[in-house]
């Protein structure tokens, strides 16, 4: 196709598309195959441990992580997490989080059964509870009733969201601007106002993206979206973005959480609540 | 020298970017490739094609916000789940059997009847199993208990998931926004 003498194209060609390789086979998200019967299964066994593990707190609402994408490369172990609480009606658990609807840049604010919430092509079946102060939780309750944990969501989605950033917004970005709503009890349900409480003290990891990734990702993605982030970022490939590792720290810093459980193999244990890598085997 | 390649990329990139915003839906439009590579002279255009085509191809990556919609909604949805109307008779101890096997492309639908009554449901399961089970219509369907719910085996398959009431009690979606 390309005609002859054109060695080094092809080679360069070769190159991106084993570059594209890991790209293409390091993510568990985004999958079209149908969950095997054992998948569906094991979520199962999943939802009933956790709900075990909910009842047994009981208190009306939680932090709920789970391992979706593989995120080992970056030193992270849970990649998303939303808040778990008691519907009102059927008394049953439901989990709001925010999803990204996949190979867009669309968001979507989801409420989920425990079922459905661990019934995907998930890394592994672990999830992580984080039980809240007393006054947090009922100011999260508020949120949810007055209308402000809707407020708050932005439909553009950014894998990669700058934190601050009032273009875009990712699952985590806007779980960590929930929190942070009812713990300053803030009335406007504005993002601004979030950050302005944030910024002193909430402190990001940083995610390192490698040159021919970003290349790739500029181009294949719609929902990673580099230019958010300065120019100084992007040269350096360490984005600052909003993760559950970097939400255990801040509830750790600001004393917000009580205490965490971690489920992982069948078994539940009590864990630090800055943990993000559970060490049960 | 990173700094001044990305830089160059990070414009051309940019530039890729902006017009695909600009398509609808996903689909990759190839006659806008071919137009783009005939109006522009020269092998590297040809070049970019196929790295663009290369990094089409690639799909998810390890991201830090994990967060994606189709799993819960199409795996979910199109998998091998039994909920109505055999999953009852599962419960009430009904004998299942292959009603027939349709083999479509990555997947293949298994209707799974319940003898002797005409309650029928299809299962959507890897295209592999469902050639494996060609030969097995009329079979009865094993029923193994497994956490959460039961199992429907057959023939060294495991065919479909069958929620107990505790399961279907955690079973729910709704999108708010």
């Amino acid at each position: 196709m390309l005609g002859r003498g054109l060695g080094w194209p092809w080679a360069l060609v070769v190159w991106f598309v084993l570059l594209a390789a890991p790209i293409a086979h390091a993510g568990q998200q985004c999958v079209d195959t149908p969950l095997s019967a054992r998948q569906l299964s094991t979520s199962a066994a999943t939802a009933e441990r956790v709900e075990a593990a909910l009842e047994a707190a009981d208190r009306p609402i939680a932090l709920l992580a789970r391992v979706g994408n593989d995120l080992s490369e970056h030193g992270l172990y849970f990649s998303h997490a939303g808040l778990v609480l008691q519907d009102h009606t059927s008394g049953r658990w439901r989990v709001w989080h925010l999803l990204n609807r996949c190979g867009t840049d669309e968001a979507g604010l989801h409420v989920e059964g425990l079922f459905d919430y661990f019934a995907g092509h998930l890394t592994r079946q672990d999830a992580k509870i984080v039980f809240l102060e007393p006054k947090l939780e009922q100011e999260l309750l508020a949120t949810i009733s007055d209308g402000r944990a809707e407020k708050l969501f932005q439909p553009r989605y950014n894998v990669l969201a700058r934190p601050g950033s009032m273009r875009t917004q990712n699952s985590t970005a806007y779980l960590l601007e929930w929190l942070v709503t009812a713990e300053f009890a803030l009335k406007s349900g504005r993002r601004t106002d979030v950050w302005r409480e944030l910024a002193s003290e909430f402190v990001p990891d940083q995610i390192h993206v490698a040159w021919g990734k970003r290349v790739l990702a500029g181009m294949a993605r719609q929902n990673v979206d580099f230019t958010d982030h300065s120019v100084a970022t992007r040269l350096r490939g360490d984005y600052p973005v909003v993760t559950v590792r970097s939400i255990l720290r801040y509830l750790q810093l600001r004393q917000l959480a009580t205490s965490s459980v971690v489920i992982r193999n069948g078994r539940t244990q009590a864990v630090p609540v800055a943990q993000d890598r559970p060490a049960l085997r | 020298m990173q700094a001044a390649g990305s830089g160059s990329w990070h414009l051309w990139f940019c530039a890729v970017r902006r017009r695909r915003r600009n398509w609808p839906e996903r689909v990759v439009p190839s006659n806008l490739r071919l137009t783009r590579i005939q109006g522009v002279q020269g092998n590297v255009m040809r070049l970019f094609a196929l790295l663009f085509i290369a990094a089409s191809c690639a799909r998810a990556h390890a991201s830090p916000g994990d967060a994606s919609a189709a799993v819960s909604e199409a795996s979910i949805g199109g998998s091998s789940l039994l909920l109505e109307g055999v999953g009852d008779l599962v419960v009430g101890g009904g004998e299942l059997v292959i009603g027939a096997v349709k083999i479509g492309a990555g997947t293949a639908s298994v209707t799974v009847a319940v003898a002797g009554s005409a309650t029928l449901a299809v299962v959507v399961v890897p295209v592999e199993i469902g050639h494996a089970l060609t030969d097995a219509v009329g079979a009865s369907i094993e029923q193994l208990p497994c956490p959460g719910g039961t199992l429907l085996h057959v023939d060294g398959h495991d065919l479909a998931f069958v929620p107990d009431a505790g399961t279907r009690s955690r079973m729910y979606a709704e999108r708010v926004q």
